[in-house]
């Protein structure tokens, strides 16, 4: 029976873990495979989100609105932090440094990051935010007399929904298929008539939200403080690069992947807990430099 | 050769002079602006002269620092010599490990690995706190170098602090040393590595060999900043190890214009000043202007500072990809 058990926390903890890890890595992937540019301050997005989250769900609740529109929060929240992100950062910053030397863009994606940090601290302040009500309203899910957080189970629900949605939009729709092409080959794209500098604000706009909606799912869960995405950041370092350079596909199973190494490494050898994610993929990177799934398509 | 040493002889007198002179707060900044600069020399060999953009220069600099801490920690070594040497071996020798590994992948593999290593660092450092001190640190006491002359303290003459003695002297030997790298055949051959791979492999260099050495030398250089920062420091902490700080030494090579080893010593000062008063003075923003600064940099003058006095001085544009 207790094997039962702890199977199914296993199974919960990396489905929930690799969620987070996919909702930033397939947006970073995204901005890696269609601007060529490697963002660095993708994660201080996902901290927008979930600083902007509070607001939100802090606003509803001093409105007198029941605990349960907190979640409607949450989402309006993301979406809006990453629209106004996507189409501010982009056409303002990024597209001046498309025709640099890739140390030049990374040092500005970092200056970038160091910019909106700061900013996050001027709008709400250095001390640190917690909303907790979301969180708690679910209450607990009984597991084999184990009482595991039923937030964690929604998180991991509107988690996949979202990453469904978008590779539904990326494969099936118009606009989705021209960022994908423009991805593959930007000179043919532009030789076809795609406006190609709006489907990059496009991309971005698209990889900005999936991290804000990453931050915004996480934020109840956590205590958010100033400089607390700089981790997230390399974690999703470590997943695009296992997943392949823009790799969209590769990003998500590469997430399952490293949730899953790390689920097993903190029940058997917690000090490794996060050192382990990085030995993947040092690992990886010297094994298959593309990335593990470039050789099957 | 007589004129290298020269200049670096001048840089010396400058700054024990300035020694004399400055308080010891200034002092404390200074040296470590010249560790700062130790670490982004290693970086102007590896970026400008080798074209890979490392990532990962802060876990260099975070296991010299750690390799003394820990050494008087546990193995109760007293003698700061015994210590540098150590620390700046233990250094010297995993960054050639892991130049083996790395110096096979080019570009941004290239940075991945080195923050992938950086990041295994740090997350040692971090969780195995009951050796390493977790995020509280480690505290290092001040150690005596050659039996007499501590590491921390004011021994010396007037206001000169020993450890600033001690980091601009050993800054002058690897400023010496590193004007013969970088005159040496291995500088010229990373060059051409970095222009034609191809070509440079068929006039028979070898760019794995080239490169491990390249990014060996780099780390020496942080190990003996690292080991010096512990000694001036007198506490060290994770932090050091974490991806931004390596970010902020690839900054200052870039603010240097990454050809520069007097370049990338002037941007150290500046950038550490400038740091430290916005701190001062803006508490908790002073990144804020540090970004702003490095994104102007990079939109309006892409060659540094020694690029922009070439700019005035020839008014060329350079340093476009197209």
């Amino acid at each position: 029976m207790l094997e039962i058990t702890l199977l199914i926390i296993i199974f919960l903890n990396t489905l929930i873990y690799s969620v987070i890890l996919a909702l930033i890595s397939v947006g970073l992937n995204m901005v890696l495979g269609v601007l060529k540019i490697l963002n660095l301050s993708h994660g201080v997005l996902l901290a927008i989100g979930a600083y902007l989250s509070v607001t939100f769900v802090r606003s509803f609740l001093s409105f007198g609105l029941p605990i349960y529109t907190t979640y409607i929060a949450l989402g309006l929240a993301g979406i809006i932090a990453g629209i106004f992100m996507g189409f501010t950062v982009e056409p303002i910053i990024l597209r001046r440094i498309y025709e640099r030397v890739e140390i030049q863009q990374l040092l500005a994606t970092f200056a970038l990051m160091l910019i909106l940090e700061d900013v996050i601290k001027f709008i709400w302040g250095p001390q640190s935010w917690m909303i907790t009500e979301p969180y708690l309203y679910l209450g607990n899910l009984n597991i084999g007399g184990i009482s595991y957080p039923l937030y964690y189970v929604f998180l991991m629900v509107v988690g996949y929904v979202i990453l469904l949605i978008t590779y539904i939009f990326l494969n099936a729709t118009k606009i989705g298929r021209i960022i994908r092409s423009t991805a593959f080959d930007r000179e043919i794209s532009l030789a076809l008539g795609v406006d190609v500098k709006r489907v990059y604000t496009y991309a971005f706009t698209i990889g900005a939200t999936l991290a804000t909606l990453g931050g915004a799912l996480i934020a109840p869960t956590i205590s958010l403080h100033p400089g607390f995405s700089s981790e997230y950041i390399v974690l999703s370092f470590a997943v695009v690069v296992v997943g392949g350079l823009g790799d969209i596909k590769g990003a998500f199973i590469a997430s399952l992947i490293m949730a899953l190494a790390r689920t097993i490494t903190v029940m058997v050898f917690p000090e490794l807990e996060l050192a382990i994610i990085f030995i993947i993929m040092l690992l990886v990177l010297q094994l298959r430099p593309e990335g593990l799934f470039k050789g099957g398509r | 050769m007589v004129k290298t040493a020269y200049k670096c002889l001048i840089i010396y007198a400058c700054l024990l002079l300035f020694g004399f002179i400055a308080t010891r707060h200034i002092q404390h900044l200074l040296s470590l602006s010249l560790l700062y600069s130790l670490v982004a020399i290693g970086l102007v060999i590896l970026i400008g002269y080798g074209g890979l953009v490392s990532f990962g220069q802060g876990a260099f600099y975070a296991i010299g620092a750690y390799s003394v801490g820990l050494l008087l920690k546990y193995y109760g070594f007293q003698n700061a010599e015994i210590l540098l040497v150590l620390g700046v071996l233990i250094t010297t020798l995993i960054s050639f490990l892991i130049g083996l590994l790395a110096a096979r992948t080019r570009k941004l593999a290239f940075a991945m690995i080195t923050v992938a290593f950086s990041m295994i660092i740090y997350t040692l450092l971090v969780k195995f706190y009951h050796i390493t001190g977790g995020t509280d640190g480690l505290r290092i006491p001040a150690v005596k170098l050659f039996g007499i002359l501590p590491v921390r303290g004011r021994d010396l003459f007037m206001s000169m602090s020993n450890e600033y003695f001690i980091i601009i002297t050993i800054f002058t030997i690897i400023l010496y040393i590193t004007e013969h790298v970088i005159n040496s055949p291995l500088s010229y051959a990373l060059r051409a590595v970095k222009d034609a791979e191809l070509k440079a492999v068929s006039l028979g260099i070898s760019p794995t060999r080239v490169y491990i050495l390249a990014f060996t030398y780099a780390g020496f250089l942080a190990g003996i900043a690292g080991t010096l920062y512990a000694f001036l420091n007198a506490h060290i902490d994770p932090l050091i190890a974490f991806w931004t700080t390596s970010g902020e030494f690839v900054f200052i090579t870039i603010l240097g214009g990454i050809t520069s080893i007097y370049g990338v010593f002037l941007a150290s000062i500046l950038y550490l000043f400038l740091k430290t008063y916005l701190i001062v003075y803006t508490a908790y923003y002073w990144q804020f202007v540090i970004g702003f600064v490095i994104l102007l940099l990079i939109l309006l003058a892409p060659k540094g500072l020694s690029g922009i006095i070439f700019k005035v001085y020839i008014g060329r544009k350079v340093f476009r990809k197209s």
